[in-house]
């Protein structure tokens, strides 16, 4: 019984690390803080779930065309990047969740709207086979994120997070690159989100909320930015805590809201009191 | 199908007068402190229910209810920015922190309203008693007539407060620049705190008045400040008239949409509009060239 949960949970967590180390490769080392970024996820998930229920396509190609479908989307909201102030783009991807879940809520014959897509087919059957894979995937996303930052590509990200207008002198197109981390970020979000509905079998708008990118940078902020161990704490901490809400008696309806409530909490106190998290070194832009 | 036109435009009128008390004060806040404070909404929601606490669950005098609201959510702005905003601003961190800051406590207050008062929509009995009037082309409710006009009453309040007194001149040196501002001796945090408070006064007043069209519900203040942000912006978030006619704007296109579109298109519309603004009129419609 409990390894069951145990497996369930790792399973969960080895997703959610995938879109913690990309979402710092875009926030944390290009310094582009797309709050778009987990709805971007999770049109990933619909992508994949739509294209092996409806289309019939076989699993790992509609996981694949889905991360570049998420690619392609993560780069149209880094379209006015060079254009707007960084809160106008702040906004906009904001607006990203609610422009995502209002069209998938309502694309109706597509999507079957607010009932959600249900009997996606799973991976492999047994959840220890399905661990398996994911701690692989979750492997090799980290050592490609790694490979990059350590790059000189992730030296050209890192310069546009901390004076653009020189890496411009240096004469690179900064657009170009910034548009390049929308992408790789993309993509590895939608990998992450596609694995998981291939997991939960059933997936719904609802998924399109606020709390998703709350929660990602409640771990990012408190595992540090520019830090992919970091991530990977931050990550597995603000996973686990709410976890022992269920264990202490709280009733499950007041779960949600409390959950909610503490990813707030976290991001608020790191911020004030703690700036660079655990393991950070760099600000938030 | 003129009537259809002009209750849409009626409609459209009433949410955007609504809408421009948010954003007003949004645009107030976003050009002295130059974050966007998306905590807004957290005032915007809790006056809301705390004006319902009062005046239905404690069967006080609405307008006493609706002051009392209106206090708790000055004081939350208030608390908000002494011991969280000042603390992130004295070691000079970025307006991204702020944001983040400001998106946590939006989504703690929302959830604590959750928590205290359930997710199901309330309603304020006095919007029980709502007459509507048919006025043959269009209809119009009591409660809209009393929105747009107090809307109107206090944005020309609003608009005189800043062009005219003191206090007004001084939050618009400090938004200008405000280490000229600091060195004429204008307190710039000071400045940050009374344009926190005002906007504070203006959102719990629209947040009220949302609630009594429609429903009480602890999403309410994230979908109001989403209109509002997004008709500040649109019309250009650095001019407050720019953030009044963004907001008009947004109210219409908004009801527009409703007729013709199921209901769930609108937030869509409304950023997508926002999105296509940004990347070919950044500036909005009325906002100056932004320059680096």
């Amino acid at each position: 019984m409990i390894e069951g949960f145990i497996i369930h949970f790792l399973i969960i967590l080895m997703g959610v690390i995938i879109s913690v180390l990309a979402f710092n490769l875009i926030a944390g080392y290009t310094g582009q803080l797309n709050l778009g970024f987990a709805a971007v996820g999770v049109a990933g998930a619909y992508v994949s779930a739509l294209l092996s229920v409806k289309a019939g396509f076989p699993i790992y190609l509609s996981v694949l065309i889905a991360a570049i479908f998420t690619a392609l989307l993560s780069v149209l909201i880094g379209l006015p990047t060079n254009k707007v102030k960084k809160e106008y783009f702040h906004l906009a991807s904001v607006g990203f969740i609610f422009i995502l879940g209002g069209i998938v809520k309502n694309w109706i014959s597509l999507t079957d709207g607010a009932l959600g897509i249900k009997g996606i087919p799973r991976i492999v059957n047994s959840n220890l086979n399905h661990l398996i894979i994911m701690v692989f995937i979750t492997l090799i996303s980290f050592l490609i994120i790694r490979l990059i930052v350590k790059s000189h590509l992730g030296r050209i990200f890192q310069g546009i997070r901390d004076d653009e207008l020189a890496v411009q002198t240096l004469g690179y197109d900064t657009y170009k690159y910034k548009l390049l981390a929308f992408a790789i970020s993309g993509f590895f979000v939608g990998l992450s989100w596609a694995l998981w509905a291939h997991y939960a079998t059933f997936i719904d708008p609802t998924l399109f909320n606020i709390t998703e990118i709350l929660m990602l940078l409640a771990m990012i902020i408190l595992g540090g930015l520019a830090s992919l161990y970091g991530s990977i704490f931050g990550a597995a901490i603000v996973f686990f805590i709410p976890q022992a809400l269920r264990f202490i008696g709280i009733s499950s309806s007041a779960i949600g809201p409390i959950r909610e409530m503490l990813f707030a909490l976290i991001l608020i106190l790191v911020l004030v009191y703690r700036p660079r998290g655990l393991l950070g070194k760099a600000d938030i832009q | 199908m003129v009537s259809i036109f002009l209750q849409i435009l009626i409609n459209g009128l009433i949410a955007g007068a609504v809408y421009s008390l948010v954003a007003s004060g949004f645009s107030l806040m976003y050009s002295v402190s130059k974050f966007m404070n998306f905590a807004h909404g957290a005032t915007v929601v809790v006056t809301a229910y705390f004006t319902y606490f009062f005046s239905d669950m404690l069967k006080l005098n609405f307008f006493l209810s609706a002051m009392i609201g209106i206090l708790i959510g000055v004081i939350i702005a208030i608390l908000t920015d002494k011991i969280l905003y000042r603390h992130e601003r004295k070691r000079k961190a970025s307006n991204g922190v702020l944001l983040i800051t400001s998106l946590g406590i939006l989504i703690f207050f929302t959830n604590l309203m959750f928590l205290l008062f359930g997710s199901n929509t309330r309603q304020f009995s006095l919007s029980k008693s709502t007459i509507i009037y048919n006025l043959g082309l269009f209809r119009i409710s009591s409660v809209q007539i009393i929105m747009i006009a107090l809307s109107l009453i206090i944005l020309l309040l609003f608009w005189l407060l800043i062009k005219k007194t003191r206090l007004g001149k001084a939050m618009r040196a400090t938004a200008d620049n405000k280490d000229v501002a600091q060195v004429v001796g204008i307190n710039s945090d000071n400045m940050y705190l009374y344009s926190f408070i005002i906007a504070s006064i203006t959102g719990g007043i629209a947040g009220i008045l949302i609630a009594m069209d429609t429903n009480l519900f602890p999403m309410m203040g994230v979908a109001l400040i989403i209109s509002g942000f997004a008709g500040a912006v649109i019309g250009g978030a650095n001019a407050i008239s720019g953030a009044v006619v963004g907001s008009f704007f947004i109210g219409l296109v908004e009801n527009a949409v409703n007729w013709y579109l199921p209901s769930g298109y609108r937030n869509v519309v409304v950023f997508s509009l926002l999105f296509l603004f940004l990347i070919f009129r950044p500036q909005g419609l009325l906002g100056k060239v932004y320059e680096r």
